[in-house]
């Protein structure tokens, strides 16, 4: 009765494993070709790393290195990356990227337009490690293909923002995916101070998130002359622009004057209040004091935390903090009191 | 006569639901395949370095607190907490909760990082019993330690949530071996997100048969004892397979409670971690359950790296004792949040998800052992039964052991984790086996952990531990 169905199971499960064994003694076979590629790689590398290396440093090129097979290029990529990741010299990195710029050229040409995206990946990172400028229309090519992927697309605005691209600023502005703030932080990590400024000076057409990660990137590149346009955005409508603000000021260790900070203590965005105590523990005046010892109550761990870690770095500070650990009513200010006093000023968290 | 008739054609009928049953589920794994096929060979030879290294030393890199409820462990603490010392992340603390341990886990780990007692203030965010101290190490002042008095492993974790002092934290099990880079991997979809994904897991690997030395992985290997193997490609398959497809579309409801990392605030708002056999997935539903309800678009993610190594039971008894144990804590997710099953307000988790884990999941290896039996039944009836039986058996095979195989060509074809051609032709050919002794075997058990259920049987059942490295 089951005949006809038993065939046809029987002929499916012979073919499955028919073809999985297949797949199985090629992937074994690969394994063992791959393994001795990898056994050649490591073997140029042993022996090309000390004419590299001299050829990098000195400007010494034996001939070996002049037209290498695609093994001993592949040996040399990874060789460089090793000295790039040890050696931040300038002179070693215009030599690292003359070397990649004259010998990489096509190997990097093929992997970018290679259908496998990890493939196209690794050629981008290597382009960025060694400063590939001479690939820049070949990026072009790649960021205008409609295939595109978001990964992809950082990594290129990433080389560009390196490169200080012309046309950077647009395509941030107006990205094939959407980019989050860490994305852009990224990008604005890389970029030149002329870059960097040239976007400043457009600042107020900026997308919200990109706006909000330029800010505290003023923070990051520590741009102690942005303190005033800092100040400025406390006048923001958007809280959080206000908070990035602040936060990029202590950042910069710009100093807002004592009245400004006391406001900001009684803010009622309770991101405000910490940020304000954050300032008050570079200015450490006693002005702050009363503020703060209210703020050891207040309803926001972070906030009655900070509170006390900044009391414990004023003049007066460990005497104040034991006499809250003694006296003070509330159970909360009491308990972090003695927290701070028991961690001392030196502790951060 | 009639009656014989009868009873022969019930069991016909039956046979045919349990062979619909599995077609339907191969074509539901054939899906799950087809998904992880093109992600993971995507990404193959992707350089292992270059996507992590600048979240390094980048201030916008998250800070995390990471986790480790103990039970007496006693033999492998140690060594997990030095694998976590030695982790590449520039901001994280480890909080260890010994969860009222009665052997010396709370004196070796006293002895070997000097710790002493604190008065660390601990934010009540969520109850437990009540914590008898906080310790910090001298040597390692990111190292605290909670000594509290028992109450289970969910109770650990949100004692170690109130104390900890960072927005995202880890939970990762006592007899874990984490990579090096593991934070990294798993943070990176959080912080690449800013924040639209509230939680990330990694994915998990057999330590058996590895070589360890302090907490760290040096060199990849498989354990000898088939029992011990026969897990490694059950790990594969559900990993590599399983949820790869599941996050690729906002599916996933396990984030495995040996590594996972959360976002504090969502945790807490969903209550903390429950007091049920299985809270690392009762956890997730409730967040899916909370970002549907606040109706926001949050994800949880799934990264396919290998990035944490457990120890798997060596011996049929607690093998046994875990299986039975994982379906109960199943039946409690599913049963806490049965008004999510078919419920269109939850969208895909819902629709999808939860009738998943409940119909293929958990009433599956009914519908198997049900099958395992009409097959015996039929084999001894002879004539056209015979032939049904081996039908069936033809498609246990299928459903059974050519997806495992699939699984470890595919863990050869994109991730390549063993680095012994040995290892990948004994993983191989067991799997094709799978089906005549592990698979019933874990049908078995599970349906065992429903009896459990049935007899309102509660309690972790006790494992033996060795202690995986050297």
């Amino acid at each position: 009765m089951f005949h006809g169905e038993i065939l046809f199971f029987l002929l499916i499960l012979i073919g499955l494993v028919y073809i999985l064994t297949v797949l199985f003694f090629y992937l074994i076979i690969q394994k063992a070709i791959e393994n001795s590629r990898r056994r050649k790689i490591n073997q140029y590398k042993q022996e090309y790393q000390s004419a590299l290396f001299k050829y990098i440093n000195e400007g010494i090129e034996e001939k070996d290195l002049r037209c290498p097979s695609f093994l001993q290029m592949e040996a040399f990529i990874e060789l460089l990356e090793e000295f790039i990741s040890m050696i931040s010299s300038e002179h070693f990195q215009r030599k690292t990227k003359e070397f990649a710029e004259s010998h990489f050229q096509g190997i990097m040409l093929k992997k970018l337009k290679h259908s496998r995206w990890s493939i196209r990946m690794n050629a981008l990172f290597q382009i960025e490690d060694f400063q590939m400028e001479i690939m820049t229309n070949n990026l072009n090519l790649l960021y205008k293909s409609k295939d595109l992927t978001k990964a992809e697309e950082i990594q290129i605005l990433k080389i560009y923002a390196r490169f200080d691209y012309p046309d950077l600023y647009n395509r941030m502005v107006y990205p094939k995916h959407a980019l989050t703030e860490f994305e852009y932080n990224l990008l604005f990590r890389r970029m030149s101070e002329q870059t960097f400024e040239r976007i400043y000076n457009r600042f107020s057409e900026l997308p919200q998130r990109m706006k909000y990660s330029f800010i505290e990137s003023i923070g990051t590149r520590n741009q102690q002359n942005n303190g005033r346009f800092l100040k400025g955005l406390l006048e923001d409508d958007s809280s959080e622009v206000r908070i990035r603000a602040l936060k990029a000021m202590v950042t910069i260790g710009f100093q807002l004057e004592e009245s400004e900070v006391i406001e900001y203590l009684q803010s009622d965005q309770w991101q405000e209040r910490l940020m304000a105590i954050k300032i008050c523990d570079q200015i450490r005046s006693d002005e702050f004091i009363p503020f703060l010892l209210d703020l050891l109550s207040d309803s926001t761990f972070y906030v009655r935390s900070q509170a006390a870690k900044t009391l414990l770095r004023m003049e007066n500070g460990i005497q104040i903090l034991y006499e809250v650990a003694a006296t003070n009513e509330d159970p909360f200010a009491r308990d972090m009191a003695e927290q701070w006093l028991e961690r001392g000023p030196g502790h951060d968290k | 006569m009639i009656n014989d008739i009868d009873w022969g054609l019930s069991l016909i009928y039956v046979g045919w639901f349990v062979f619909a049953f599995m077609l339907l589920v191969i074509t539901f794994y054939t899906v799950l395949l087809i998904i992880s096929l093109s992600q993971l060979r995507n990404s193959y030879q992707l350089d292992d370095w270059e996507p992590y290294e600048e979240l390094l030393d980048f201030s916008q890199t998250k800070p995390v607190s990471i986790l480790v409820p103990v039970y007496n462990e006693s033999s492998g603490i140690i060594a997990t907490v030095r694998s976590l010392l030695s982790t590449q992340y520039p901001e994280y603390e480890i909080i260890v909760i010994n969860d009222g341990s009665t052997d010396d886990s709370l004196e070796k780990l006293i002895d070997s990082f000097q710790l002493v007692k604190t008065n660390r203030v601990i934010r009540q965010q969520l109850e437990t019993e009540e914590i008898k101290g906080v310790y910090q190490s001298n040597i390692f002042k990111q190292l605290l330690v909670i000594d509290k008095e028992n109450e289970g492993k969910s109770g650990a974790l949100n004692a170690g949530i109130n104390l900890s002092s960072y927005p995202y934290f880890c939970s990762i099990d006592g007899d874990s071996v984490i990579e090096r880079n593991a934070f990294l991997k798993v943070m990176k979809p959080i912080i690449e997100s800013d924040g639209d994904v509230i939680a990330s897991g990694g994915s998990i690997r057999i330590a058996n048969g590895c070589d360890i030395e302090s907490g760290e992985i040096v060199k990849v290997g498989l354990s000898r004892r088939p029992l011990v193997i026969m897990q490694v490609v059950e790990y594969l398959r559900a990993f590599l397979m399983g949820r790869i497809g599941l996050s690729r579309h906002n599916l996933l409801l396990i984030v495995s409670g040996a590594f996972g990392v959360f976002s504090k605030s969502w945790v807490i708002e969903a209550g903390g971690y429950n007091k049920t056999v299985g809270e690392d997935m009762e956890l997730v539903v409730r967040l899916h359950r909370l970002i549907r309800e606040k109706k926001v678009d949050k994800k949880i993610v799934f990264v396919p790296d290998p990035v944490c190594w457990t120890e798997a039971p060596e011996s049929m008894k607690d093998l046994r004792i875990q299986r039975k144990r994982w379906h109960r804590g199943l039946f409690e997710s599913l049963w806490l949040h049965k008004k999510l099953i078919f419920n269109p307000k939850y969208g895909s988790i819902g629709l999808a998800s939860m009738p998943y884990f409940l119909i293929i999941e958990f009433l599956g290896p009914v519908v198997e052992l049900i099958g395992y039996l009409v097959m015996i039944i039929s084999m001894f009836l002879g004539g056209v039964f015979v032939e049904f039986s081996i039908l069936l058996f033809l498609m246990a095979v299928l459903y059974g052991s050519i997806f495992s195989m699939a699984a470890v060509l595919l863990e050869e074809w994109s991730v390549q984790k063993f680095p012994k051609v040995t290892d990948i032709i004994k993983l191989f050919f067991f799997s094709l086996t799978e089906t005549l002794w592990f698979r019933p075997l874990t049908v078995l058990w599970r349906c065992e952990g429903i009896i459990d259920v049935i007899l309102r049987r509660r309690g972790w059942g006790k494992m033996s531990r060795k202690g995986v490295s050297k």
